[in-house]
């Protein structure tokens, strides 16, 4: 990756002015939401989130993106991407960062770190010009916290007489923060990631299919201490307190993705859908179902759109122990928050209209209706929880403007 | 001074919409360098190329599309010709392709001059180009029927 970076920067300053692009994107965003307990925000990464009565404005992003011809089968792309971040350095500014090389039309392989093709819109989910949603469904889109993998890639495409057929192949390694409640910060490695997408597209059509298996490649500070504390209880106290131990044993857990999606745009009207679930070994996140559909026509300038999003897991709280003391009811307390992470089971209906202001320029205004049967959630920050009545209906109102130049 | 008003703003509506009307009506042919041994492309073809998808002649060799500056009025013509989108459609596309890392657009270039000049010199470069301007130095492959 140093030597990526460095050969970037000398490019920038060597390479041949008509064959260097300099581009970039911006996106300024206020979300205002009646919801009292779950704090809005767009993805499990964002430390910072809107509760009822407050302006947020913590989902803009700012980006770069330069790119040099070396040769008519040789470029080198890199991008930078200022967003709400946890720590800000370089490494989580670095979005991309790599050598694509394409012999052919039909084959292309790309070296460094790129974006990661999981879902249809997750390399360009923070450029909110590249869509017509607000924002990506938070039920399908927050969950994942990566969104770029330091590896290689290789991508065939057949062409055919009604469309074009892919299948790529992808391997490597991740690394991307979780952030939660009480100064959670977690920067989860994932190793020994692979991938591979078969994708079909025409004009008016993409259909794909996404498998990726991962392993994790580090544990949390808190999890390590709370595994330390439960090692302590005698197995009569805590009978299930051998399976606990596993689940927050994190290094080397399985987590698999599979997604599938289709995109319909005949210029009038268009939909666009995906279902993907999430499957582990792990207690933490044994697994979980998610799917949006969105609905769309266009008018001139302007374009509306409904969408229902769903997400459900089929986690489950873990059982108490069999005795009761103060301590132990703080460490049932500070465990289930771990294993009941993600705990998930709601649904977001949407409706969108976008506005082109210029070629270049739209705005955006989303209103999202929310139901959660789980709180808190993976989803939100949260405030106020020890009250009895939790607010799990609740509206966000995003408006943006979205600009590439 | 209301009247005055009421006059420039007609002048103007009559300006823009025969601007328009010009550009409508302004037939566009795709072209190549005349050593190129294609003969012609298919529309499905050209779209594949132009939105980055598949780079390639019917022949299989690799193709270099060339595109107009974003503020070139042909542009918005030839696109709503090829895909039947708007250009501020077209340019969300190609902000979704560019920024995910997976193609560049065309190398743009300032004037129907300029895209001439580099057809010329490069064996397997594609272009758009308003009929009116082809030479004999070019191989038309594509017209779009009006």
């Amino acid at each position: 990756m140093r030597l990526l970076l460095l050969l970037l920067s000398f490019i920038s300053f060597n390479g041949a002015c008509n064959e260097l692009k300099f581009d970039g994107f911006a996106t300024l965003s206020m979300t205002l939401t009646d919801s009292e307990n779950a704090g809005i925000r767009q993805h499990i990464t964002q430390p910072h989130a809107t509760y009822k009565d407050e302006i947020g404005f913590s989902t803009s992003s700012l980006g770069f993106q330069l790119e040099w011809q070396a040769t008519p089968e040789l470029q080198f792309v890199g991008q930078v991407l200022l967003k709400d971040h946890e720590e800000q350095n370089i490494d989580n500014a670095l979005q991309m960062a790599f050598v694509r090389y394409s012999p052919s039309a039909n084959w292309q392989i790309r070296l460094g770190r790129t974006g990661l093709d999981l879902f249809m819109m997750t390399e360009h989910r923070d450029i909110g010009y590249t869509y017509t949603f607000d924002h990506p469904p938070t039920e399908f889109y927050a969950i994942v916290p990566h969104q770029n993998i330091d590896g290689a890639d290789i991508k065939y495409t057949f062409s055919q007489e009604h469309g074009l057929l892919s299948a790529k192949f992808f391997a490597g390694r991740s690394t991307a923060p979780i952030v939660s409640d009480d100064n959670f910060f977690w920067d989860v490695e994932i190793k020994s990631l692979y991938g591979v997408v078969l994708q079909w597209e025409s004009l008016d059509w993409t259909l794909r299919v996404n498998h990726t298996i991962t392993k994790a490649g580090n544990e949390n500070e808190q999890q390590l201490q709370l595994q330390a504390a439960l090692a302590q209880v005698p197995d009569e106290v805590w009978p299930t307190k051998a399976s606990l131990l596993d689940s927050l044993h994190i290094i080397g857990k399985r987590f698999d993705y599979t997604a599938i999606g289709a995109r319909y745009d005949n210029n009038q009207w268009f939909f666009q859908s995906e279902m993907s679930y999430i499957d582990s070994n792990s207690q933490v996140l044994n697994d979980l179902t998610a799917g949006y559909i969105g609905v769309g026509s266009y008018y001139g300038d302007h374009t509306i759109m409904a969408t229902f999003a769903q997400a459900k897991s089929n986690n489950r709280t873990p059982a108490r122990p069999l005795v009761s003391t103060p301590q132990l009811d703080l460490l049932y307390n500070t465990l289930i928050r771990h294993t009941n992470f993600y705990l998930i089971d709601q649904s977001t209906f949407s409706l969108t209209l976008r506005s082109e202001l210029s070629e270049s320029l739209a705005i955006k205004v989303q209103l999202d209706h929310t139901n959660t049967e789980s709180l808190p959630s993976a989803f939100y920050l949260h405030q106020g929880l020890t009250g009895s009545n939790l607010d799990t209906d609740f509206n966000t109102l995003g408006i943006s403007l979205n600009w590439v130049f | 001074m209301k009247t005055q008003l009421t006059i420039i703003l007609i002048k103007l509506l009559l300006l823009i919409s025969l601007r328009a009307e010009a550009s409508a009506e302004q037939e566009i042919v795709i072209v190549v360098n005349k050593n190129n041994p294609i003969e012609k492309v298919t529309h499905r073809q050209l779209i594949d190329m132009y939105m980055g998808k598949y780079l390639a002649f019917p022949n299989g060799h690799m193709a270099i599309t060339l595109d107009y500056r974003k503020e070139h009025p042909l542009r918005s013509v030839f696109f709503k010709a090829l895909t039947g989108r708007s250009i501020s459609q077209i340019n969300a596309y190609w902000s979704r392709v560019k920024f995910s890392g997976k193609a560049s657009p065309p190398q743009a270039y300032p004037s129907t001059e300029a895209i001439i000049d580099k057809v010329i010199t490069t064996p397997s470069a594609i272009a758009y180009l308003p009929a009116s301007a082809v030479t004999d130095e070019l191989k038309v492959v594509y017209r779009f029927v009006q």
